[in-house]
C-alpha cells in the first residue's frame, strides 16, 4: 500500500538537517550500551494522594514494583509511602511488599557516613538492648554487674580511656599500672548487626592512649571481643560507681549508668583541610567527573 | 585522584522537565519517578494572576479560566510555561533551578523556534547552568532500555509512531497525527449527549442520592457560577474515568458480530448508564477513525498555532476526526514503509507502547493482533509496560536515565557555551541536540 506522504514539517524545517541521523561515535556507543545495560533509578519519595484513603484505586507512585499493585488501577490500597517517609524515621519507607529487598537496599538505605565513632554508636540508649550497661548483645560471661578487672583501683587515678575488652586480656596478665578501665565493654561493638561495619578506625585514638598495643580484635570488627575474664582476685573493696567512667562525670546525674561519657579525644579526627579544587561525580555512583566545561 | 583535586559534597543531580500536553512531569534526575506531576492546564484570572496545580485548578474559583500551556505537544504559551516550571521546581520540589542542570524533553517536530526559546528560557530565566533538550521519542524508548525501537505513543492531543535508531529519532519515518486521548473525549461526549444525558461534573454536585440503572439521576446541585472553559476542564474529568473504567478496546475489528458486554458507569451526580457497543466503538475509532460521520474539515495537523487570546484550543481545531486521519496500525504501516530495511527487523523486535492513552483496556492485545496480520511473516515483539507510570511518564523516565548517565556528561551545553556562542542558538541546539 503506498504510503501517505508524512505531514510537511514546520516552516523553518530541518531540511538544512541532514537526512541520515549522524554516525554513530565512541562516545555515542558508549551511550547507547549505558542505555541498554540499564540504569537503576533511584526510588523518588512521593506524597500520592490520587487514591481514596479507604481503599480504592489510584496510581501508585513506585514504579519499581513488579507486577501487582500498580497495574490495578483500581483496588490497591495506597502504599503508605509518603507519610511513613516522613515520618521521622530515618529509614527509606519500604512498601509492605517490597519484592525486590537487594535493590531497595542498595538504593535507598541512607549512607551512613563513614565515622567509625564509638559514640556514634553509643549515643542513645539502645532500645533492644537490655538495660544493663553492657549494652551489647551479651556473650554470656558478660555479667550485669560491670567486670572488673583487677586493675581497677587503679582508674580513678587516671583519666580512663574506654579499651575494648579484648585488653582485659592482656590486662590480666600484666596486671600493672595500665590505665585500663573497669568498664562495660565499650559502646563501639555494641550494635554490631546495625551499625556498618566499623573500620578499625576506633582504634587509632584509643592506641595513642595506651601503651600497650593494643586493637580491637582484630579478626571481625563486628563481633565483640571476648568478654573479660573473671577477675583473678577480688577487688580488695567495693568500687564506688563513678569509677567506672570518666573522672569529669558528674555524681548529680543519675542516669543509671546508661552513659558512658569519654574523653573528646574519641572523636575522630576531622578530616584533613586540603583546599584545591573539588570535583563532583556526574551521577550516583559514577566515576565519571561531572564537567560542566 | 590526581594532584590537588578530590571528590567534595553531594552529587549535583539535574532536573528533567517533560512537558505533555495534559500532564507536565519535572522532577529529579536518577529518580524512578517525577516528583512533581502536575497539569499543563493552567488557572487564570482577568487581573492576570495564575494558579497551577490540581488543588488550585480542580477548585472553582471565579472568575478562573483554564488555559494549556501546551498543545500538540508544542509549548505554546511561554509565560505560563515559565510560570508553571517555577512554581513545580520551587513550591514542589523546593529546589533552586539554578543550581541544577536541566534537561527538558521535547517532541521531534517541535519548531526550531521552540527549541532556541526553550533554551533561553532555561539559561535566561530559570538560570540553569546547563541544559539539554532530549527528544521524547528516544527517551520514551531509553525507558524500555532500547537504543534502537520503534515507539508508538497515544497520548492526549497527539498520537506518534517514530522510529528510533541508535539513539536518534528518524526523520522520514516520523509519523504523528492530532488523534489521541483528546479526540476520544470529544467523541464520548458527543455519544453521552445523543444518548440525551447531560453529564454533570463533579465540582457541580453537591450532594446525591442512589438511583436505580437507567433512572434519572437526583442530586443537588451546587450553585456555582464558573467559566466555560472550567466546566469543559471539569467534564474531561469525567470522560477520563469514562475512559478509564468503560472503554475497552475490541481485540479484532469491531462489527456488529462482535460479542458486546455491558457495563455500568456510574456518573459523578449519581446517574448509573449502561454502556454496551459505545464501550467498543470508542476506542476503535483509534484503529478505524472513518466512522465518524460528523467530519471535520479543519484538522491541520501540524501547523503550529498561535492563538492571539491564549486560549489553545479553538473548538474548531479540537481532534475531531476528518478524511486525513488514520489508524494506529496505519501510522505504523507509513513508519515502516519509510525505514532501511535493514533495521526493520530491529523494530518489528522492539516495538514500544506508551502514552496515557494506551492504557486503554484491550489496546496492546488489539494492537498486537492487528499488526500480526498485517505483517504475518515477521516477528513482532512488542512491549508495552504493565506499570501505568512506565507508560504514563516514559519520556520523563528515559529523560531521568540519560541525564544520570556518566556518559551523557559531555553532552550537557553548559551556560559558558550558550553565552559564548551568540546569536545562531539555532545552529547551536541543532549541533548538540540531535
Amino acid at each position: 500500500m503506498p504510503p501517505a506522504p508524512p505531514p510537511p514539517p514546520p516552516a523553518p524545517a530541518p531540511a538544512a538537517a541532514a537526512p541520515a541521523p549522524p554516525p554513530v561515535t565512541k562516545d555515542r556507543s558508549a551511550l547507547l550500551n549505558s542505555i541498554q545495560k540499564g540504569t537503576k533509578l533511584k526510588k523518588a519519595q512521593t506524597n500520592d494522594r490520587s487514591a481514596p484513603i479507604v481503599g480504592g484505586g489510584g496510581v501508585v507512585g513506585d514504579a519499581s514494583k513488579a507486577g501487582g499493585r500498580s497495574t490495578k488501577p483500581s483496588g490497591a490500597p495506597p502504599v503508605p509511602m509518603p507519610t511513613s517517609g516522613s515520618a521521622g524515621t530515618n529509614e527509606p519507607p519500604i512498601p509492605a511488599s517490597a519484592p525486590k529487598l537487594g535493590g531497595l537496599f542498595s538504593q535507598g538505605m541512607p549512607k551512613l557516613r563513614k565515622v567509625g565513632n564509638a559514640s556514634s554508636a553509643a549515643s542513645p540508649p539502645q532500645p533492644s538492648k537490655s538495660s544493663t550497661p553492657v549494652s551489647s548483645p551479651p556473650p554470656p560471661p558478660v555479667s550485669s554487674a560491670p567486670p572488673i578487672p583487677p586493675s581497677a583501683p587503679s582508674i580513678p587515678s587516671a583519666p580512663a580511656p574506654r579499651v575494648p575488652t579484648s585488653l582485659p586480656q592482656k590486662i590480666s596478665r600484666s596486671p600493672s599500672p595500665t590505665k585500663v578501665p573497669s568498664s562495660p565493654p565499650p559502646p563501639i561493638p555494641s550494635a554490631p548487626s546495625k551499625a556498618p561495619p566499623l573500620p578499625p578506625q576506633s582504634a587509632p585514638p584509643l592506641g595513642s592512649h595506651i601503651p600497650m598495643s593494643s586493637r580491637v580484635s582484630s579478626g571481625n570488627s563486628q563481633t565483640l571481643p571476648p568478654p573479660p575474664p573473671p577477675p583473678s582476685h577480688p577487688p580488695s573493696s567495693p568500687i564506688p560507681a563513678s569509677s567506672y567512667t570518666l573522672q569529669h562525670r558528674s555524681d548529680k546525674v543519675d542516669d543509671h549508668g546508661r552513659f558512658q561519657f569519654k574523653d573528646d579525644s574519641y572523636l575522630p579526627q576531622p578530616r584533613r583541610f586540603r583546599g584545591g579544587p573539588k570535583i563532583y561525580r556526574g551521577s550516583t555512583g559514577s566515576t565519571v567527573p561531572l564537567r560542566l566545561d | 585522584m590526581s594532584g590537588n583535586a578530590f571528590y567534595g559534597g553531594d552529587e549535583v543531580s539535574a532536573i528533567v522537565i517533560d512537558p505533555g500536553s495534559k500532564w507536565t512531569r519535572i522532577g529529579f534526575s536518577g529518580e524512578d519517578i517525577p516528583k512533581c506531576v502536575l497539569p499543563s492546564n493552567y488557572g487564570e484570572f482577568e487581573d492576570g494572576r495564575r494558579l497551577f496545580g490540581e488543588e488550585y485548578i480542580y477548585q472553582p474559583h471565579k472568575g478562573m479560566e483554564i488555559k494549556r500551556c501546551v498543545s500538540n505537544g508544542w509549548i505554546q504559551q511561554w509565560d505560563a510555561t515559565l510560570d508553571l516550571w517555577q512554581y513545580a521546581l520551587k513550591e514542589r520540589l523546593k529546589t533552586d533551578p539554578s543550581e541544577h542542570p536541566i534537561l527538558v524533553t521535547e517532541p521531534f517536530d517541535n519548531p526550531s523556534e521552540n527549541r532556541v526559546k526553550t533554551m533561553e528560557m532555561v539559561f535566561e530565566s530559570l538560570g540553569s547552568p546547563a541544559t539539554y533538550l532530549a527528544r521524547q521519542e528516544a527517551c520514551a524508548a531509553f525507558a524500555s532500555g532500547k537504543g534502537t525501537a520503534c515507539l508508538i505513543d497515544v497520548g492526549y492531543d497527539r498520537a506518534s509512531v517514530s522510529a528510533i535508531h541508535d539513539g536518534f529519532v528518524l526523520q522520514k519515518p516520523y509519523n504523528v497525527q492530532q488523534f489521541a486521548g483528546a479526540a476520544l473525549d470529544e467523541i464520548i461526549a458527543d455519544t453521552l449527549r445523543r444518548k440525551g444525558y447531560e453529564t454533570v461534573p463533579k465540582y457541580l454536585v453537591r450532594s446525591k442520592h442512589p438511583v436505580g440503572v437507567g433512572e434519572s439521576p437526583k442530586y443537588e446541585r451546587a450553585n456555582i457560577n464558573t467559566t466555560e472553559s472550567f466546566h469543559r476542564f471539569q467534564l474531561e474529568r469525567v470522560y477520563d474515568e469514562w475512559k478509564e473504567e468503560c472503554a475497552l478496546t475490541a481485540d479484532v475489528p469491531f462489527d456488529s458480530d462482535h460479542t458486546i458486554l455491558d457495563s455500568e458507569f456510574e456518573f459523578p451526580d449519581g446517574a448509573r448508564v449502561v454502556f454496551g457497543a459505545d464501550r467498543y466503538q470508542i476506542p476503535e475509532r483509534l484503529f478505524k477513525p472513518s466512522e465518524d460521520t460528523t467530519m471535520n474539515e479543519q484538522n491541520d495537523e501540524n501547523e503550529n498555532e498561535k492563538d492571539g487570546d491564549g486560549d489553545g484550543d479553538d473548538e474548531e481545531k479540537k481532534n475531531t476526526s476528518n478524511p486525513k486521519t488514520k489508524g494506529i496500525c496505519q501510522l505504523f504501516q507509513n513508519c515502516i514503509s519509510e525505514c532501511d530495511v535493514d533495521i526493520r527487523n530491529a523494530l518489528f523486535n522492539n516495538i514500544v507502547v506508551c502514552g496515557g492513552t494506551s492504557l486503554l483496556q484491550g489496546f496492546s492485545i488489539r494492537l498486537q493482533n492487528d499488526l500480526s496480520k498485517i505483517y504475518p511473516g515477521n516477528r513482532l515483539k512488542i512491549h508495552a509496560s504493565g506499570h501505568i507510570i512506565e507508560r504514563s511518564y516514559a519520556s520523563w523516565l528515559g529523560g531521568s536515565i540519560l541525564s544520570s548517565l556518566g556518559t551523557f556528561h559531555q553532552l550537557w551545553i553548559s551556560r559558558q557555551e550558550y553565552d559564548e556562542h551568540g546569536a545562531d542558538r539555532l545552529a547551536l541546539i541543532e549541533k548538540r541536540c540531535k
